[in-house]
Protein backbone atom coordinates (compact mmCIF):
# COMPACT_ATOMS: atom_id res chain seq x y z
CA UNK A 1 0.00 0.00 0.00
CA UNK A 2 1.71 3.47 -1.29
CA UNK A 3 2.06 6.04 0.95
CA UNK A 4 -1.03 8.87 1.47
CA UNK A 5 -0.59 12.22 1.22
CA UNK A 6 -2.91 15.29 0.76
CA UNK A 7 -1.46 18.66 -0.89
CA UNK A 8 -4.05 21.57 -1.68
CA UNK A 9 -3.82 20.12 -5.08
CA UNK A 10 -3.29 16.72 -4.84
CA UNK A 11 -5.04 14.37 -2.45
CA UNK A 12 -3.93 10.00 -2.75
CA UNK A 13 -1.20 8.42 -2.76
CA UNK A 14 2.86 9.70 -3.25
CA UNK A 15 2.71 6.53 -6.03
CA UNK A 16 0.46 8.04 -7.89
CA UNK A 17 1.55 11.82 -7.99
CA UNK A 18 4.08 10.43 -9.20
CA UNK A 19 2.35 8.81 -11.99
CA UNK A 20 0.71 11.93 -13.09
CA UNK A 21 3.48 14.28 -12.68
CA UNK A 22 5.24 11.99 -15.04
CA UNK A 23 2.20 12.28 -17.56
CA UNK A 24 2.37 15.95 -17.28
CA UNK A 25 -1.20 15.80 -15.87
CA UNK A 26 0.09 17.65 -12.75
CA UNK A 27 2.90 20.92 -12.85
CA UNK A 28 5.75 19.64 -10.65
CA UNK A 29 6.29 23.02 -10.02
CA UNK A 30 2.88 23.34 -7.59
CA UNK A 31 4.22 20.96 -5.26
CA UNK A 32 5.76 22.03 -2.35
CA UNK A 33 8.13 19.23 -1.57
CA UNK A 34 9.04 19.87 1.72
CA UNK A 35 5.12 19.72 2.74
CA UNK A 36 5.43 16.25 1.79
CA UNK A 37 8.79 15.74 3.68
CA UNK A 38 6.77 16.88 6.79
CA UNK A 39 3.50 14.74 6.51
CA UNK A 40 5.79 11.60 5.76
CA UNK A 41 8.27 12.26 8.99
CA UNK A 42 4.53 12.71 10.43
CA UNK A 43 3.24 9.88 9.55
CA UNK A 44 6.85 8.10 10.41
CA UNK A 45 6.26 8.96 13.95
CA UNK A 46 2.79 7.65 14.17
CA UNK A 47 3.87 4.47 12.61
CA UNK A 48 5.96 2.94 15.11
CA UNK A 49 7.25 -0.28 12.90
CA UNK A 50 7.64 1.39 9.90
CA UNK A 51 8.91 -1.54 7.26
CA UNK A 52 11.63 -0.69 5.13
CA UNK A 53 10.10 -1.40 1.81
CA UNK A 54 7.28 1.24 2.88
CA UNK A 55 10.37 3.78 3.27
CA UNK A 56 12.46 2.34 0.03
CA UNK A 57 9.11 3.08 -1.62
CA UNK A 58 8.89 6.80 -0.50
CA UNK A 59 12.58 7.08 -0.80
CA UNK A 60 12.29 6.40 -4.35
CA UNK A 61 8.95 8.06 -4.95
CA UNK A 62 9.78 11.47 -3.19
CA UNK A 63 13.39 11.25 -4.83
CA UNK A 64 11.96 11.03 -7.85
CA UNK A 65 9.63 14.40 -7.45
CA UNK A 66 12.97 16.06 -6.10
CA UNK A 67 14.51 15.17 -9.18
CA UNK A 68 11.59 16.34 -12.03
CA UNK A 69 10.79 19.17 -10.00
CA UNK A 70 14.34 20.76 -9.61
CA UNK A 71 15.27 20.07 -13.53
CA UNK A 72 11.87 21.79 -14.28
CA UNK A 73 13.31 24.84 -11.59
CA UNK A 74 16.37 24.89 -14.12
CA UNK A 75 17.14 27.39 -16.73
CA UNK A 76 16.54 25.85 -19.78
CA UNK A 77 19.61 25.42 -21.88
CA UNK A 78 20.40 27.49 -24.80
CA UNK A 79 18.19 25.49 -27.46
CA UNK A 80 19.55 21.54 -28.29
CA UNK A 81 22.94 22.27 -27.62
CA UNK A 82 23.12 19.75 -24.97
CA UNK A 83 20.13 17.52 -24.83
CA UNK A 84 20.53 16.55 -28.35
CA UNK A 85 18.56 13.17 -29.11
CA UNK A 86 21.10 9.92 -29.36
CA UNK A 87 19.89 8.95 -32.98
CA UNK A 88 20.51 12.70 -33.99
CA UNK A 89 23.66 12.58 -32.41
CA UNK A 90 24.85 8.84 -34.13
CA UNK A 91 23.76 10.28 -37.00
CA UNK A 92 25.22 13.47 -36.86
CA UNK A 93 28.38 11.44 -35.94
CA UNK A 94 27.96 9.34 -39.11
CA UNK A 95 27.58 11.73 -41.22
CA UNK A 96 30.40 13.15 -40.39
CA UNK A 97 32.40 10.23 -40.30
CA UNK A 98 31.21 10.16 -43.81
CA UNK A 99 33.10 13.24 -44.97
CA UNK A 100 35.71 12.28 -43.17
CA UNK A 101 36.70 9.17 -45.29
CA UNK A 102 35.81 11.24 -48.52
CA UNK A 103 38.58 14.09 -47.28
CA UNK A 104 41.16 11.36 -46.53
CA UNK A 105 40.85 10.02 -49.93
CA UNK A 106 40.87 13.56 -51.09
CA UNK A 107 44.26 14.19 -48.71
CA UNK A 108 45.78 10.74 -50.27
CA UNK A 109 45.38 12.25 -53.51
CA UNK A 110 47.38 15.26 -53.27
CA UNK A 111 50.73 15.63 -53.91
CA UNK A 112 52.39 14.76 -50.62
CA UNK A 113 55.58 15.12 -49.45
CA UNK A 114 58.05 12.81 -48.95
CA UNK A 115 55.91 10.62 -51.62
CA UNK A 116 55.18 12.51 -54.27
CA UNK A 117 57.17 15.47 -54.50
CA UNK A 118 60.54 15.89 -52.46
CA UNK A 119 62.19 18.38 -50.93
CA UNK A 120 65.92 18.68 -49.58
CA UNK A 121 67.01 17.63 -46.46
CA UNK A 122 63.85 16.02 -46.23
CA UNK A 123 64.46 12.55 -45.83
CA UNK A 124 67.59 11.75 -43.68
CA UNK A 125 71.09 11.29 -45.17
CA UNK A 126 71.78 8.12 -46.29
CA UNK A 127 73.47 5.02 -43.67
CA UNK A 128 72.63 7.58 -41.16
CA UNK A 129 70.01 6.68 -38.71
CA UNK A 130 68.60 10.25 -37.63
CA UNK A 131 66.11 11.30 -35.48
CA UNK A 132 66.72 8.12 -32.96
CA UNK A 133 64.70 8.84 -30.80
CA UNK A 134 64.59 7.14 -27.25
CA UNK A 135 61.61 4.38 -27.77
CA UNK A 136 58.27 4.78 -25.64
CA UNK A 137 57.45 2.38 -22.12
CA UNK A 138 53.78 1.64 -24.48
CA UNK A 139 55.54 0.47 -27.18
CA UNK A 140 57.84 -1.39 -25.12
CA UNK A 141 54.95 -3.00 -23.04
CA UNK A 142 53.12 -3.86 -26.40
CA UNK A 143 56.15 -5.12 -28.31
CA UNK A 144 56.40 -7.64 -25.07
CA UNK A 145 52.39 -8.40 -25.00
CA UNK A 146 52.74 -9.35 -28.60
CA UNK A 147 55.95 -11.83 -27.98
CA UNK A 148 54.21 -13.20 -25.30
CA UNK A 149 50.82 -13.99 -27.30
CA UNK A 150 53.04 -15.66 -30.56
CA UNK A 151 53.91 -17.74 -28.04
CA UNK A 152 50.56 -19.49 -27.42
CA UNK A 153 49.46 -20.95 -24.29
CA UNK A 154 51.53 -22.73 -22.29
CA UNK A 155 52.00 -26.83 -22.58
CA UNK A 156 50.23 -28.64 -20.65
CA UNK A 157 52.78 -31.04 -19.23
CA UNK A 158 55.12 -29.40 -17.60
CA UNK A 159 57.60 -31.31 -15.32
CA UNK A 160 60.13 -29.19 -13.04
CA UNK A 161 59.94 -25.35 -13.35
CA UNK A 162 62.95 -24.15 -14.87
CA UNK A 163 65.72 -22.10 -12.93
CA UNK A 164 66.17 -18.77 -14.92
CA UNK A 165 68.54 -16.60 -13.40
CA UNK A 166 68.20 -12.90 -13.61
CA UNK A 167 72.03 -11.77 -13.37
CA UNK A 168 72.50 -14.90 -16.42
CA UNK A 169 70.12 -13.30 -18.40
CA UNK A 170 71.54 -9.79 -18.35
CA UNK A 171 74.76 -11.49 -19.10
CA UNK A 172 73.31 -13.46 -21.62
CA UNK A 173 71.60 -10.53 -23.47
CA UNK A 174 75.07 -8.00 -23.14
CA UNK A 175 76.96 -10.92 -24.71
CA UNK A 176 73.86 -10.29 -27.63
CA UNK A 177 74.53 -6.67 -27.94
CA UNK A 178 78.12 -7.09 -27.87
CA UNK A 179 78.10 -8.66 -31.25
CA UNK A 180 76.34 -5.76 -32.78
CA UNK A 181 74.56 -2.96 -32.19
CA UNK A 182 70.74 -2.00 -32.75
CA UNK A 183 69.21 -5.48 -31.91
CA UNK A 184 65.12 -5.40 -32.45
CA UNK A 185 63.66 -6.46 -28.82
CA UNK A 186 61.86 -9.33 -30.59
CA UNK A 187 64.85 -10.94 -31.93
CA UNK A 188 66.17 -11.01 -28.40
CA UNK A 189 62.61 -12.34 -27.04
CA UNK A 190 61.52 -14.59 -29.95
CA UNK A 191 63.06 -17.75 -28.92
CA UNK A 192 62.00 -21.32 -28.50
CA UNK A 193 61.95 -20.94 -24.75
CA UNK A 194 59.22 -20.65 -22.18
CA UNK A 195 56.93 -17.77 -21.32
CA UNK A 196 58.78 -17.89 -17.87
CA UNK A 197 62.36 -17.18 -19.69
CA UNK A 198 60.55 -14.52 -21.83
CA UNK A 199 59.76 -12.81 -18.80
CA UNK A 200 62.71 -12.95 -17.48
CA UNK A 201 64.90 -12.05 -20.21
CA UNK A 202 62.68 -8.83 -20.19
CA UNK A 203 63.14 -8.09 -16.64
CA UNK A 204 66.92 -8.60 -17.45
CA UNK A 205 66.27 -6.12 -19.96
CA UNK A 206 64.73 -2.96 -17.62
CA UNK A 207 67.42 -3.74 -15.23
CA UNK A 208 69.98 -3.03 -18.03
CA UNK A 209 67.98 0.11 -19.14
CA UNK A 210 67.90 1.09 -15.05
CA UNK A 211 71.74 0.27 -15.05
CA UNK A 212 71.62 2.51 -18.04
CA UNK A 213 74.20 -0.09 -19.77
CA UNK A 214 71.83 -0.43 -22.35
CA UNK A 215 69.68 1.64 -24.52
CA UNK A 216 66.40 1.51 -26.70
CA UNK A 217 65.62 3.20 -29.27
CA UNK A 218 63.12 4.00 -32.26
CA UNK A 219 64.82 5.35 -35.58
CA UNK A 220 60.61 6.39 -36.07
CA UNK A 221 57.63 6.72 -34.18
CA UNK A 222 55.98 3.18 -33.85
CA UNK A 223 58.63 1.69 -35.09
CA UNK A 224 60.68 -1.35 -34.06
CA UNK A 225 62.69 -1.07 -30.76
CA UNK A 226 66.33 -1.35 -31.41
CA UNK A 227 68.47 -2.25 -28.60
CA UNK A 228 72.26 -1.69 -28.01
CA UNK A 229 74.78 -0.95 -25.15
CA UNK A 230 75.18 2.34 -24.16
CA UNK A 231 78.29 4.41 -25.62
CA UNK A 232 78.48 1.76 -29.16
CA UNK A 233 76.04 3.30 -31.28
CA UNK B 1 67.68 49.02 -54.41
CA UNK B 2 68.45 45.87 -56.03
CA UNK B 3 65.96 45.46 -58.60
CA UNK B 4 64.41 42.32 -59.66
CA UNK B 5 67.35 40.61 -62.23
CA UNK B 6 70.09 40.37 -59.19
CA UNK B 7 67.64 39.87 -56.47
CA UNK B 8 66.04 36.46 -58.38
CA UNK B 9 70.09 34.61 -58.04
CA UNK B 10 69.89 35.49 -54.16
CA UNK B 11 66.11 34.26 -53.63
CA UNK B 12 66.94 31.31 -55.69
CA UNK B 13 70.11 30.34 -53.51
CA UNK B 14 67.94 30.78 -50.53
CA UNK B 15 64.89 28.51 -51.42
CA UNK B 16 67.91 26.02 -52.32
CA UNK B 17 69.40 26.54 -48.97
CA UNK B 18 66.36 26.13 -47.22
CA UNK B 19 65.24 23.16 -45.39
CA UNK B 20 61.13 24.64 -44.60
CA UNK B 21 59.24 27.29 -46.76
CA UNK B 22 60.75 29.94 -46.70
CA UNK B 23 58.32 33.29 -46.55
CA UNK B 24 58.41 36.45 -48.55
CA UNK B 25 58.92 38.78 -45.24
CA UNK B 26 61.69 36.87 -43.98
CA UNK B 27 63.28 36.76 -47.05
CA UNK B 28 63.12 40.33 -47.81
CA UNK B 29 64.39 40.41 -43.76
CA UNK B 30 67.47 38.41 -45.28
CA UNK B 31 67.69 40.55 -48.01
CA UNK B 32 68.44 43.91 -46.12
CA UNK B 33 66.95 46.78 -48.02
CA UNK B 34 64.92 45.07 -50.68
CA UNK B 35 61.17 45.54 -50.26
CA UNK B 36 58.71 42.46 -49.86
CA UNK B 37 57.09 44.08 -53.02
CA UNK B 38 60.44 43.27 -55.20
CA UNK B 39 61.06 40.03 -53.66
CA UNK B 40 57.66 39.14 -54.76
CA UNK B 41 57.78 39.97 -58.50
CA UNK B 42 61.50 38.40 -58.26
CA UNK B 43 59.97 35.42 -56.78
CA UNK B 44 57.17 35.14 -59.55
CA UNK B 45 59.97 35.41 -62.34
CA UNK B 46 61.99 32.77 -60.69
CA UNK B 47 58.27 30.26 -60.62
CA UNK B 48 57.96 31.00 -64.47
CA UNK B 49 61.54 30.17 -65.08
CA UNK B 50 60.75 26.58 -63.19
CA UNK B 51 57.44 26.38 -64.93
CA UNK B 52 59.60 25.78 -68.29
CA UNK B 53 59.62 22.02 -69.98
CA UNK B 54 62.86 20.35 -69.13
CA UNK B 55 63.21 21.27 -65.45
CA UNK B 56 62.80 18.18 -62.31
CA UNK B 57 61.95 21.10 -60.06
CA UNK B 58 59.67 23.21 -59.17
CA UNK B 59 58.55 26.38 -57.07
CA UNK B 60 55.24 26.25 -55.47
CA UNK B 61 53.78 27.95 -52.71
CA UNK B 62 52.93 25.58 -49.80
CA UNK B 63 52.60 26.60 -45.93
CA UNK B 64 52.44 30.42 -46.46
CA UNK B 65 55.64 30.40 -47.90
CA UNK B 66 57.74 29.29 -50.91
CA UNK B 67 59.33 25.92 -51.23
CA UNK B 68 61.95 24.09 -54.09
CA UNK B 69 60.70 20.51 -54.74
CA UNK B 70 60.83 17.80 -57.38
CA UNK B 71 58.08 17.49 -59.58
CA UNK B 72 55.62 14.55 -58.72
CA UNK B 73 56.01 13.28 -62.19
CA UNK B 74 59.76 12.11 -61.11
CA UNK B 75 58.87 10.70 -57.78
CA UNK B 76 59.16 6.94 -58.94
CA UNK B 77 62.85 7.96 -59.34
CA UNK B 78 63.53 10.04 -56.48
CA UNK B 79 61.45 8.17 -54.08
CA UNK B 80 63.71 4.75 -55.29
CA UNK B 81 67.02 7.11 -54.43
CA UNK B 82 65.53 7.39 -50.90
CA UNK B 83 64.17 3.67 -50.44
CA UNK B 84 62.19 2.74 -48.04
CA UNK B 85 61.95 6.34 -46.21
CA UNK B 86 58.86 7.58 -48.48
CA UNK B 87 56.01 9.05 -46.83
CA UNK B 88 53.90 6.47 -45.44
CA UNK B 89 50.56 6.71 -42.84
CA UNK B 90 48.10 4.50 -41.90
CA UNK B 91 44.47 4.79 -42.62
CA UNK B 92 43.42 5.36 -39.46
CA UNK B 93 46.33 7.96 -39.02
CA UNK B 94 45.09 10.15 -41.67
CA UNK B 95 41.32 9.87 -40.48
CA UNK B 96 41.97 11.38 -37.71
CA UNK B 97 44.44 13.83 -38.93
CA UNK B 98 41.53 14.83 -41.29
CA UNK B 99 38.94 15.46 -38.44
CA UNK B 100 41.37 17.32 -36.68
CA UNK B 101 42.46 19.18 -39.93
CA UNK B 102 38.60 20.27 -40.38
CA UNK B 103 37.15 20.55 -36.70
CA UNK B 104 40.50 22.34 -35.03
CA UNK B 105 40.99 23.08 -32.05
CA UNK B 106 39.56 19.94 -31.38
CA UNK B 107 39.54 17.32 -28.52
CA UNK B 108 40.66 13.37 -28.20
CA UNK B 109 37.35 13.08 -27.20
CA UNK B 110 35.62 14.86 -29.58
CA UNK B 111 38.09 13.19 -32.94
CA UNK B 112 36.40 10.01 -31.03
CA UNK B 113 33.26 10.55 -31.16
CA UNK B 114 33.08 11.12 -35.06
CA UNK B 115 35.70 8.11 -35.09
CA UNK B 116 33.86 5.74 -32.86
CA UNK B 117 37.15 4.32 -32.09
CA UNK B 118 39.83 5.09 -29.26
CA UNK B 119 42.46 7.18 -31.26
CA UNK B 120 45.14 8.04 -28.16
CA UNK B 121 47.71 5.89 -30.30
CA UNK B 122 47.82 7.44 -33.51
CA UNK B 123 47.37 11.04 -31.98
CA UNK B 124 50.49 10.93 -30.24
CA UNK B 125 51.82 9.62 -33.63
CA UNK B 126 50.27 12.27 -35.55
CA UNK B 127 52.21 14.87 -32.95
CA UNK B 128 55.64 12.77 -33.07
CA UNK B 129 55.49 13.40 -36.85
CA UNK B 130 54.83 17.25 -35.82
CA UNK B 131 51.50 17.14 -38.17
CA UNK B 132 49.30 18.26 -34.93
CA UNK B 133 49.93 20.24 -32.15
CA UNK B 134 48.75 21.13 -28.88
CA UNK B 135 46.92 24.11 -29.08
CA UNK B 136 45.88 24.58 -25.30
CA UNK B 137 43.29 23.10 -23.47
CA UNK B 138 39.13 22.76 -23.51
CA UNK B 139 37.51 24.66 -20.63
CA UNK B 140 35.31 21.71 -19.48
CA UNK B 141 35.42 19.26 -16.92
CA UNK B 142 38.75 17.89 -17.26
CA UNK B 143 40.39 20.34 -19.45
CA UNK B 144 41.28 18.20 -22.22
CA UNK B 145 43.67 19.43 -24.40
CA UNK B 146 42.82 21.18 -28.01
CA UNK B 147 44.70 20.14 -31.38
CA UNK B 148 45.36 21.32 -33.94
CA UNK B 149 47.57 21.18 -37.42
CA UNK B 150 51.02 22.49 -37.89
CA UNK B 151 53.29 24.75 -40.67
CA UNK B 152 54.30 21.13 -41.38
CA UNK B 153 50.89 19.42 -41.84
CA UNK B 154 50.05 22.46 -44.96
CA UNK B 155 53.96 21.61 -46.30
CA UNK B 156 53.64 17.53 -46.25
CA UNK B 157 50.40 17.82 -48.18
CA UNK B 158 50.91 20.81 -49.93
CA UNK B 159 48.38 23.11 -48.94
CA UNK B 160 49.02 26.87 -48.61
CA UNK B 161 46.53 27.52 -45.77
CA UNK B 162 43.90 25.68 -43.94
CA UNK B 163 41.84 26.96 -46.37
CA UNK B 164 42.69 25.01 -49.33
CA UNK B 165 41.32 21.76 -47.32
CA UNK B 166 40.04 19.43 -49.87
CA UNK B 167 36.08 19.99 -50.13
CA UNK B 168 35.43 22.19 -46.90
CA UNK B 169 31.89 22.91 -48.30
CA UNK B 170 30.27 20.41 -47.44
CA UNK B 171 31.60 20.68 -44.04
CA UNK B 172 30.45 24.43 -43.36
CA UNK B 173 27.35 23.14 -44.26
CA UNK B 174 27.19 20.31 -42.12
CA UNK B 175 28.61 22.67 -38.75
CA UNK B 176 25.28 25.07 -39.46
Amino acid sequence: MSYQISLPIYEGSLNLLVDQVKENRIDPLAIPIASIIDQFLVYLRMVEAMSLEAAGDFMLDAATLIYIKSRSLLPKPPEEAFEEEPEARLARCLAEYRKVTEVVEELARQNILGRDVFCRAVTPHDGEPSEVREADLFLLARSFYDVMRSLGPEPLLELDREEIDLDERMEEVRRRLTEGGGVPFEALLVVPYSRLHVIVTLLALLELVRLQDVTLMQVEAMGPILISLRGDS
Amino acid sequence: MMDGVELKPIVESLLFASERPLTIRRMAEILDGSTPTEVERAMATLMDEYRSDGRGIELVEVAGGYQLRTRPEYAPWVGKMHGDKSFRMSRPALESLAVIAYRQPVTRAEIEEIRGVDVSGVVHLLLDRGLIKVRGRKEVPGRPFLYGTTAKFLETFGLKNLSELPSPKEWQELNE
